[in-house]
């Protein structure tokens, strides 16, 4: 027998007849079988390394936590905020923006058989649609076209039932305003696509997405109740005195959180396409106005603050006083000579010009710049107005922004000014987001000394001036009326005014800032024919005060008692005398 | 002993195979719990939403007030007027009961304090009503 042939190339040797085993002497098989099994060795130690390290960590996971694997899941629970929007609330965390998921209608118009019929049936649940524009889409023959956004579920259901090839619905976010009309101007509004288009839905566009995922949301300074009160006092305002429009802001005179920001006509957020632009029109942040007489707190606060002049001092306020081609009178005068308080309390224009005057241009510019109002204000909104001052800064425009005429600015800042002006001195920037720990420091506009005293002449206009109606018996209101002719092209219109009515409260500790603005208020039987602030800035103020100052946690207290007159009476140089004996 | 090796080593690996694939079942089964939950967890998101929303929609300032207005008459809710609010310190101390030392049993002690009454009764005809859905 012949000893097999053996190609190495080929194949292994065949198996050896019966009993016989492979030469071990044959070198060749010998190193093969050498190889092979040192190559398992090899194998073996790989896998066993291999095992021992999956049981080491299997153990390692097993018995000591595995706090990477907490935090892949805590990471999955993260991501599963639904929506890419985050929710805004109030300061008391009602909500005032949110996403639901609603359907929307799309077409695959290459499965459309007929779009005419179609159209037609689609036109019997959503009668809004235009016909040729949706015989157009169905027509198409694009694969993916929108018919209508956002569906009630009732729609959804009937398009369901008409059973059209083709059509088909896709959740999609849709930006929702529960309290509707409540808020709109400082909320804005989101396109189509939940794109901030206004407010601060446009000025936290970016943290609003980023907040989203963390399930966080936006909380703002707002308080819904105050808002209410003041928009529902404002609409019965409007309504009452025939008006165009009003604005309305409450401020806190400590912090400058804005507690409600109003302004008529608004608009229904939900459905911002259909409001006009007058409507979307933010008059407490965007209009500038000339508010009249308010002005005098600022003008009365400089004069005091300067030490030129005292509460004791005075300046003739007999007759009109002539400038050039401009004469100024009083609405409220007197004729006589009257002192500081007096000019503040009976509101004389021509006693606030000769004080300003005195002054000098540069220092009433200088104060103004220093209270904020030659600037554009700051507020976490993009519609905000800048001031129109005059220029070039002569005389007669001293004159008149004594009493709030050639300077107009926003009510917001005006609101902000009076805050700093009665809360010891201090102007700190307004905010529409709830502040979280102690208010900033500020910047000092008015001594102690001076802000003291405007409280106290605040107050004596609300009992002895032109802002009566604006009391409210246990809360301690002063106040100032201003009423301010509209400016029509380069002169003003007499019959047209706006009347504002700056309120704060308590005045022993002013704690809140109210300033409401009513657009081309009319006279009534009920207010004799009147159109000035007095007759209805002041009586709706003294009402939203009334509504808030119990929400807002404002102790009434008894006006007769004598640490609450204490706090409110007036020294005037030597020796203490009222105002009334004057 | 070749032979036991051999059989322990075949059966070790089918014990493997049975495992590993038991295993692996489990944690796909698992894995379609977690999707379930996943998805339950979201709708339930959704709804939380909604409702959310409805709150929110139900209680406008606006809708209250001329609810309260409308049912005045029944539940008389009205404005605060500024004298209706007090503080804690202006309430007196309600007085000592007298404790007499040489009463028997402690309950003595409380004769002189009112006894808890009764919850008082909804008045008739007040219903809760269950809310609608907005729209």
């Amino acid at each position: 027998m012949m000893p097999p042939r053996y190609d190495a190339n080929l194949r292994p040797p065949p198996p050896a007849e019966t009993g016989a085993r492979p030469d071990p002497g044959t070198s060749r098989t010998a190193a093969t079988l050498r190889t092979g099994r040192s190559r398992l060795h090899c194998l073996a130690l790989v896998f066993g390394l291999a095992f021992v390290v999956i049981a080491f960590r299997l153990s390692g996971v097993m018995l000591f936590g595995g706090a990477e694997e907490m935090a892949v899941g805590a990471e999955r629970a993260r991501s599963a905020g639904i929506f890419d929007r985050a929710d805004v609330v109030d300061r008391n965390n009602n909500l005032l923006a949110t996403n639901l998921l609603s359907p929307s209608l799309y077409a695959d118009a290459r499965l459309v058989p007929d779009p005419e019929a179609a159209a037609d049936r689609v036109r019997s649940v959503l009668p809004g649609l235009d016909r040729a524009e949706l015989v157009r889409k169905l027509a198409s023959e694009r694969a993916f076209v929108w018919l209508k956004r956002n569906l009630t579920p009732g729609q959804q259901y009937e398009i369901n039932a008409l059973g059209i090839p083709g059509l088909g619905f896709q959740d999609e976010q849709r930006r929702l305003y529960p309290l509707g009309n409540l808020a709109a101007h400082a909320l804005g509004f989101v396109d189509v696509d939940s794109k901030g288009i206004a407010g601060i839905e446009v000025y936290f566009d970016d943290e609003l997405r980023r907040a989203a995922h963390g399930g966080e949301s936006l909380g703002l300074s707002l308080d819904i109740r105050v808002q209410h009160a003041v928009r529902d006092e404002l609409q019965n305002a409007v309504k009452t005195f025939r008006a165009l429009g009003a604005g309305g802001i409450v401020l806190d005179a400590r912090t400058g959180e804005v507690l409600a920001m109003v302004s008529l006509p608004d608009f229904d957020p939900n459905h911002a396409g259909d409001a006009s632009q007058l409507a979307r029109f933010n008059r407490v942040t965007l209009g500038v106005y000339e508010l009249g007489s308010v002005f005098k707190i600022f003008n009365t606060a400089m004069a005091l603050d300067s030490g030129l002049v005292g509460l004791g001092d005075g300046y003739d306020a007999s007759r009109p006083l002539r400038v050039s081609r401009f004469t100024i009178r009083d609405d409220h005068p007197k004729n006589r000579w009257l002192t500081v308080p007096e000019i503040f309390v009976y509101s004389s224009n021509i006693g606030s010009a000769k004080m300003a005057v005195d002054m000098g241009t540069q220092r009433q510019r200088a104060f103004m710049q220093r209270l904020g109002l030659l600037d554009r204000p700051t507020l976490e909104l993009p519609e905000l107005g800048a001031p129109l001052s005059p220029s070039p800064w002569r005389e007669i425009n001293t004159m008149t922004v004594a009493f709030g005429h050639g300077l107009a600015v926003t009510p917001l800042q005006v609101a902000g000014a009076a805050a700093a002006i009665v809360n010891g001195g201090v102007l700190r920037p307004a905010t529409l987001l709830k502040r979280q720990g102690p208010p900033p420091a500020g910047a000092r506009v008015v001594s102690k000394k001076t802000s003291d005293t405007m409280r106290r002449l605040l107050r004596m206009v609300v009992l002895e001036g032109t802002g009566k109606k604006a009391n409210v018996p246990g809360y301690v209101v002063g106040g100032k009326t201003g009423t301010a002719e509209k400016a029509v092209g380069r002169g003003y219109a007499s019959r047209a005014l706006i009347t504002s009515f700056v309120g704060i409260f308590p005045m022993t500790a002013p704690r809140y800032v109210v300033l409401l603005l009513l657009d081309e208020p009319k006279g009534s039987d009920a207010t004799f024919g009147y159109a000035t602030a007095g007759w209805n800035a002041a009586p709706t103020t003294a009402r939203v005060i009334a509504r808030i100052a119990p929400l807002l946690g404002v102790e009434a207290v008894d006006e007769g008692a004598p640490e609450v007159l204490e706090a409110l009476d007036i020294t005037i140089d030597k020796g203490r005398a009222r105002l009334a004996s004057f | 002993m070749r032979r036991t090796v051999t059989i322990v080593s075949v059966a070790a690996l089918g014990i493997l195979v049975v495992g590993s694939y038991r295993l692996e079942n489990e944690v796909e089964s698992m894995h379609r719990r977690l999707a379930g939950l996943d998805a339950d967890y979201l709708q339930e998101q959704r709804n939380v939403q909604v409702l959310r929303a409805e709150w929110s929609y139900l209680n406008q300032p606006e809708r209250l007030q001329e609810l309260a207005a409308r049912h005045v008459d029944r539940v008389g809710l009205q404005p605060i007027a500024p004298g209706q609010t007090g503080r804690l310190d202006e309430l007196p101390f309600r007085p000592e009961p007298a404790i007499d030392e040489n009463a028997g049993d402690g309950w003595d002690a409380v004769a002189g304090l009112p006894r808890p009454s009764f919850k008082p009764a909804l008045p008739a005809g007040v219903v809760f009503a269950s809310t609608g859905r907005p729209q």
